[in-house]
């Protein structure tokens, strides 16, 4: 189904968050529709091996393939059942993988001198994808370019116009991609150290999917440059949320999610400080319900999810779910799941912030990563 | 330089936020605060200890150290001979040491201002110290070494890997005997690392004590008046990060990346100190730092809470074991880490301690933290 007819015709559904609707909502949707859809993430098992696993909304794994190493964010194919699993940065190595066959269709390698920071998109026609990479001898961010129609050939790449490239999205005319420059320095030889807190300069960075050609970028006012923009979803009237990351002092009390829509400045989405501190400077991942009007992003250091209307930029709740990271759509519009990393999954009413447990056969001792991605089998 | 103040941001962040949401969010909250449970005193009685005890008192030892760098810097720069600069080299190996004691803690006055950085900057996988060093040189602009400028200046020659350079790099001891304006710039430049560094480690031990600041108030008075810990535990948590960095520092980042997959993959010059031949050194300094920080300076510490509060004294056998063997290992090896994860006979030993130190960061994220209820998750731990 297209995207945007999906979408549409399941908008009015969030027009009416009625107490009896939001209890309909969480109850656990039939089984046969859990057959359309996969959740999928990577996870690391009890003994600490790496997987990604695609499980349907009862929990039952369709697949758990094996990781060299831990993985980190997935691309959905839009049009078929496939779907890339990234390395966790620095990462070498991405894996195509029939969801329907549970099996990998391709190793991707980094190219020479690049190597993966984790996130990934595929182009409106699946033909392509778009990876974030670093090249790292440069210290500049790269947008890797893979023919997915033949085995996922790079075939050649863009620049991120930023240093850090982390998450990347397509908006909603298909050829406008998004990127979180994330700001932040980094060198394999020194993995996971930060190269450049005193200088680091985030932006958000629009990008022609199809020329890689500079479109516009946002960035925030410059006493906010430690505010590493990491995580996007794109909401409804392709609003690009961004959820952030703070590097300076951890009393520092700092918004960490923002809107932009297109043009002008990133609007900094208020919560009461309270919550923000409970954020504790870190967000995790974000996502976009299936309405496209709610936001939901995740912050794992305070075992919180927070959320918010998009269109009016209010906060709506929060939810508290241990080391919950991985946040994706529900079934229904206005509904979440939320993964956690001390394992299970839970739904969640961004409304009201109540939360159950949903996917009741995951294996408890699993821990899930940091983000979770609902992909339809039905292409 | 981040000019970022909380205080302002606070207020602007309320000031944006609609009053509809109050409501709507006070669950959560409620719910967090039940955690401050019945180890509440407990949790405070050890973040006093540990302040007191170990964070404080480390501090205190960088401040003499540096403060003792800098008078050295100072004398030696006026005529610059062998044993001024023999004197140098020995007050670099006395500061660093003392910082290496304090490298793990990475909460509180030691994030304002970015002083970490500032203090050692490094990994440096890009040589960032390296060329912006040799910049200054060649331009031997004497107003980018007035101390207000200096401290405003890049971090990347601020700290110890610049004054490491300056001492123990290729010719930098000829370079400081030499005559000429390159070597008075050279040992002026010296001795504003030194002064940067002493004045860091006295704002530190302020910013502790009293001042503006006060963290040990901080610290010592959680409660929902309190903008950084609400609780006890809270504060708990920061002081047990930082013994999971200090593991974090030395598997991760001090032996795993020199160490490589083999004797022929290694890289050597990817580990920490090796112009001063010292990775062992400050490795082994980081260990005993974690492991007091572990045993409490023999005061109340995450061992004796174990045992008194968790009621777990296997654990705590099995961690005092740990740390006990892993510095054994680390004493063991007698040549430089650069020379050791090259040679053949000696590297299986270096290979052992790079297990062990990971061994035992996996033992406190995972048993020490459970043990005593702080959240150490799968995500809450990464940072990506």
């Amino acid at each position: 189904m297209d995207r945007r007819a999906f979408l549409s015709g399941l908008a009015v559904g969030a027009l009416l968050p009625h107490a009896a609707a939001q209890a309909e909502k969480l109850a656990e949707k039939p089984a046969e529709e859990s057959v359309e859809r996969l959740f999928l993430s990577a996870k690391a098992d009890a003994s600490d091996r790496f997987f990604v696993s695609g499980f349907d909304s009862a929990g039952n794994e369709a697949f758990a393939l094996p990781l060299p190493t831990r993985g980190h964010a997935v691309a959905p194919h839009p049009r078929k059942a496939e779907a890339v699993i990234f390395a966790r940065r620095p990462g070498r190595f991405a894996l195509a993988i029939d969801l329907t066959a549970g099996e990998v269709l391709a190793r991707i390698d980094s190219a020479s001198g690049r190597h993966f920071y984790g996130h990934g998109v595929f182009s409106a026609d699946g033909a392509l994808l778009f990876a974030t990479e670093n090249d790292y001898a440069a210290g500049q961010g790269v947008i890797g370019l893979y023919d997915a129609r033949d085995s996922y050939r790079r075939i050649g790449e863009y620049r991120s116009h930023g240093v850090g490239p982390h998450d990347i999205r397509l908006l909603g005319d298909g050829t406008t991609l998004v990127v979180a420059n994330g700001g932040i320095l980094t060198h394999p030889d020194a993995p996971r150290a930060k190269l450049n807190l005193a200088t680091m300069a985030p932006s958000l960075a629009y990008l022609d999917a199809r020329t890689g050609s500079p479109l516009a970028e946002a960035r925030l006012p410059r006493e906010m440059h430690q505010l590493s923009i990491r995580h996007l979803a794109v909401g409804r009237n392709d609003a690009v949320a961004i959820a952030m990351q703070y590097q300076g002092p951890s009393g520092d009390l700092v918004p960490l999610v923002g809107v932009h829509r297109g043009a002008g400045k990133i609007e900094l989405l208020a919560a009461p400080s309270d919550v923000t501190r409970e954020m504790r400077n870190y967000c995790g991942s974000a996502a976009v319900d299936s309405s496209g009007a709610v936001l939901g992003v995740s912050a794992p250091r305070g075992g919180l999810a927070v959320f918010w209307d998009l269109a009016s930029g209010r906060l709506l709740s929060t939810a508290e779910i241990s080391d919950g990271c991985g946040i994706a759509p529900g079934p229904a519009p206005a509904t979440f799941v939320v993964t956690s990393g001390l394992g299970g999954a839970f739904l969640v009413d961004p409304h009201t912030g109540e939360r159950r447990v949903t996917a009741p056969h995951l294996d408890p001792g699993d821990h899930w990563d940091n983000h979770l991605f609902l992909a339809s089998l039905a292409g | 330089m981040s000019n970022l103040s909380s205080p302002r941001l606070a207020r602007r962040g309320l000031l944006q936020f609609g009053i509809g949401a109050m409501v709507a969010v006070t669950g959560c909250l409620a719910a967090f605060s039940a955690l401050a449970d019945d180890r509440e005193s407990d949790y405070r009685r050890l973040n006093v200890a540990l302040v007191a005890h170990h964070v404080i008192p480390r501090y205190e030892r960088l401040a003499d150290v540096t403060d003792q760098l800098a008078v050295t810097a100072g004398e030696v720069c006026a005529a610059t001979d062998q044993p001024g600069i023999d004197a140098l080299q020995a007050g670099y190996h006395e500061s660093l040491d003392a910082w290496m004691g304090v490298q793990h803690i990475r909460f509180g006055p030691i994030e304002l201002f970015l002083r970490s950085s500032r203090f050692a900057f490094w990994p440096d996988p890009r040589n960032t110290a390296g060329k912006q060093l040799g910049e200054l040189i060649a331009a031997r602009d004497r107003s980018a070494i007035i101390h207000q400028a200096f401290i405003r200046g890049s971090v990347a020659v601020q700290g110890f890997p610049a004054l490491e350079r300056l001492l123990f790099g290729d010719g930098a001891v000829d370079a400081l005997l030499a005559s000429g304006e390159e070597a008075v710039y050279r040992c002026d430049l010296i001795a504003a690392i030194a002064e940067n560094l002493k004045t860091m480690a006295a704002d530190i031990v302020r910013d502790w004590r009293g001042g503006d600041v006060a963290y040990a108030e901080i610290v010592g008075h959680p409660g929902e008046e309190n903008p950084y810990y609400h609780n006890g535990k809270e504060a708990t948590l920061d002081l047990f990060q930082s013994l999971h960095a200090g593991m974090e520092i030395v598997a991760d980042r001090k032996l795993a990346p020199p160490l490589g997959e083999s004797a022929e993959d290694a890289r050597p010059r990817l580990a920490e100190s090796w112009r001063s031949e010292r990775s062992l050194r400050n490795i082994r300094l980081n260990l005993v730092a974690a492991q007091q920080l572990y045993l409490g300076e023999g005061g109340f510490g995450f061992s004796a809470f174990l045992r008194e509060v968790a009621g777990d004294p296997e654990l705590d056998d099995l961690l005092r074991r740990a740390f006990d063997q892993t510095l054994a290992t680390a004493r063991g090896i007698d040549v430089p880490l650069d020379v050791a994860i090259t040679d053949p006979a000696q590297r299986p030993a270096v290979e052992r301690l790079a297990i062990e130190t990971k061994a035992l960061k996996q033992l406190i994220g995972d048993r020490l933290a459970a043990a005593i209820d702080i959240p150490m998750g799968f995500n809450s731990l990464d940072g990506d």
